[in-house]
């Protein structure tokens, strides 16, 4: 079964690259295109694709908020960003939006395939240069502050936790994988969110990326 | 025309003229009180020392009836002893008379001297008497001789206090005279002063509203002047934004999305090529190494102009993406504080913020040399609160006004929204600016 993909940008030429592009792979189906945000949020109800890559700046609607309507109507849409931007802004509006890959212009011929095929199997991607740049923020941040990094304090089975957390699993796919029971994994991920003294799952996501955990 | 000059003159020749008279009066015054005292006192010496002459003349007449009935010759030499210091008496009133009266009518002064003498003279034979003549002719004597002549000294020594009255008349009718002078001349002085005064007053008043009318007209002028100014620089500055902005977008909707597309390009040509020529897919690396680079460095430029994060996502990120842009670029932290109702503000109010923000990261980086700065974003219901404090040197507010534009901007910018802002700082104590703007209430969410 190919992958069903639907993409956005409001500007041809990117859409005919991204075309090119994931059309000359076999397992991958361009479903549709759209030029602007609303058009996005229709056509994602009308087609059902399995991943959306689309861009942030777009008219009518941005890419960030379309992403955030139709999760809300299918939750198994998996979307990925396509941005020029590499900034934590960005990045937190869009994980707070519920996508699970984000990725930069300047590297999309390198990083697009892998995005696509890692989101098709549930896991997150953000482009190694994201993870770069977050991580030097993260580290200067903590020497402004005079603090120590909080990840020499969780546990081996935290950080496990962690991981596949951020990896885009949900309690009890990470309960699968590391076979305990989800109330476990929901005792261990209270517990990291407090030593890492995070809030939320995009969060989580964010500290991963910082710690180039995931990427 | 230079007006003082000759307001200069005609006051003070007002001024001058009154103190003219009022000088001339004091002093006439002080002249014509003493001149009418001396006059008074005279007059009244005169008319004293004629009652004097008069009673004493009496008592000759008086002193002489005794001398005549005097039977003893001790108490008769007595009585002529007395008469002979009334006579001494007498001549001293005269001369003193006389003095007063002065000269100018010798011949009344003449007559009582020579009346006096004549009684006197008409009294020597009773002296030579024995007592039995005195008894036998005395009464006649004295009804025929003394009293005729007394009453002759008498009558010349009205004679005198008349001439003495008439010349005390005379003297006042002079210095009424001269009152009458000083008036004339004080009138003429008034009426000067008058004429001249309104003058100057009119000249004054006529000036003065020619003047005020300037000023105002002026001070119109200045406030139009003004008013334009404000306006030109409201719209450069909007239309500076506006610039950037489209600029900003135009390099990362256009430029950013063809280098976007020609990246893909080069993948294609990689992906596509027949022979793995190392050589080509070196030049393919290097074109796809120069193309990343290129659209990092038009991002940047892009978000220098103006960062796409306050447009797609607002304030809060833009300050955020802000502050730690700015602190990679100085190694200056940034505190960054954001509460209340920011979220959804109006265009030109995030701009606003936003510009004022950087303006004053900029000056506490680059004059202050602060090791923190932080800033506070306060949203409450009606009224946006910002503050930025640092650390550094501090500065003279009004010198520094004077430097740069960079307080101007600011100050520019929150007053276009009706705000007001407040710079705090002294050298070496950091600097706090402190900005107020009101949120109409269309214009809250």
């Amino acid at each position: 079964m190919s992958i069903k993909i639907l993409i956005a940008d409001d500007h041809d030429i990117v859409r005919a690259g991204l075309k090119s592009l994931l059309e000359r792979q076999t397992d991958i189906e361009i479903a549709g295109e759209a030029s602007d945000g609303r058009e996005l949020v229709r056509l994602a109800e009308q087609l059902s694709p399995s991943i959306v890559v689309t861009d942030i700046a777009m008219p009518q609607l941005n890419g960030i908020d379309a992403a955030a309507q139709i999760l809300r109507r299918d939750p198994d849409i998996k979307i990925i960003i396509l941005s020029m931007y590499a900034d934590e802004e960005f990045l937190v509006r869009a994980l707070t939006a519920g996508v699970k890959g984000y990725l930069l212009k300047d590297a999309v011929q390198a990083d697009l395939l892998s995005a696509v095929r890692a989101v098709a199997m549930g896991r997150s991607f953000f482009s190694p240069a994201i993870a770069q740049t977050l991580a030097e923020d993260y580290v200067r941040q903590l020497q402004h502050r005079g603090l120590e990094d909080s990840y020499e304090l969780l546990t081996e089975r935290e950080r496990e936790v962690l991981q596949l957390l951020a990896e885009g699993k949900s309690n009890k796919e990470v309960a699968e994988v590391l076979k305990i029971s989800p109330y476990t994994v929901e005792t261990h991920r209270t517990h990291l969110m407090q030593k890492l003294n995070l809030h939320n799952t995009a969060e989580i996501v964010l500290y991963a990326v910082r710690k180039k955990i995931v990427s | 025309m230079r007006t003082w000059p000759f307001l200069l003159i005609g006051f003070g020749a007002l001024l001058l003229l009154i103190a003219l008279s009022a000088v001339a009066l004091h002093s006439r015054m002080g002249q014509v009180y003493r001149e009418v005292s001396i006059i008074q006192q005279g007059e009244r010496d005169n008319r004293r020392l004629l009652n004097q002459l008069r009673s004493e003349l009496y008592q000759t007449a008086i002193l002489v009836r005794d001398y005549l009935l005097e039977p003893s010759p001790e108490a008769a030499a007595n009585e002529r002893q007395s008469l002979e210091e009334l006579r001494t008496a007498i001549q001293k009133d005269v001369a003193s008379l006389e003095t007063a009266v002065q000269t100018e009518n010798l011949e009344t002064s003449a007559g009582l001297h020579e009346a006096i003498l004549k009684y006197w003279r008409s009294m020597e034979p009773i002296f030579q008497w024995t007592p039995s003549e005195k008894g036998l002719q005395g009464r006649a004597f004295l009804r025929r001789s003394v009293v005729p002549y007394r009453d002759a000294v008498l009558a010349a020594a009205e004679k005198v206090g008349e001439v003495s009255a008439r010349q005390t008349l005379t003297r006042q009718e002079q210095i009424l005279q001269t009152q009458e002078d000083l008036k004339s001349a004080l009138r003429q002085i008034a009426g000067f002063a008058l004429v001249l005064g309104a003058v100057v007053a009119f000249f004054s008043i006529v000036r003065t509203r020619s003047l005020e009318a300037a000023a105002a007209t002026h001070l119109a002028e200045i406030e139009r002047n003004a008013g334009e100014l404000r306006n030109l620089s409201h719209k450069l500055g909007k239309a500076q934004e506006d610039e950037r902005r489209s600029l900003s977008r135009e390099l990362h909707d256009q430029v950013g999305q063809m280098l976007t597309a020609l990246s893909m390009e080069l993948g294609n040509i990689e992906e596509l090529l027949p022979s793995r020529d190392e050589q080509i897919i070196t030049h393919v690396e290097e074109a796809k190494k120069l193309n990343q680079e290129t659209l990092r460095a038009v991002r940047n430029i892009s978000s220098g102009l103006r960062p796409s994060v306050l447009d797609e996502l607002g304030l809060v990120p833009a300050l955020r993406w802000q502050a730690r842009e700015f602190s990679r670029r100085s190694g200056v932290p940034v505190d960054l504080q954001l509460d209340g109702e920011i979220v959804d503000l109006p265009e030109e109010y995030r701009t606003c913020i936003y510009r004022v923000v950087q303006e004053s990261l900029t000056n506490s980086a680059r004059h202050a040399q602060a090791r923190l700065i932080r800033v506070t974003l306060h949203g409450g219901m009606d009224m946006l609160c910002l503050t930025v404090e640092d650390d550094g040197k501090g500065f003279d507010v009004q010198q520094a006004r004077g430097r740069g534009l960079g307080l101007l901007n600011i100050e520019e910018r929150v007053r276009e929204l009706g705000g007001r802002v407040q710079f705090d700082s002294r050298p070496s104590r950091g600097t706090q600016l402190r900005c107020e703007i009101p949120i109409p209430k269309e214009v809250a969410v």
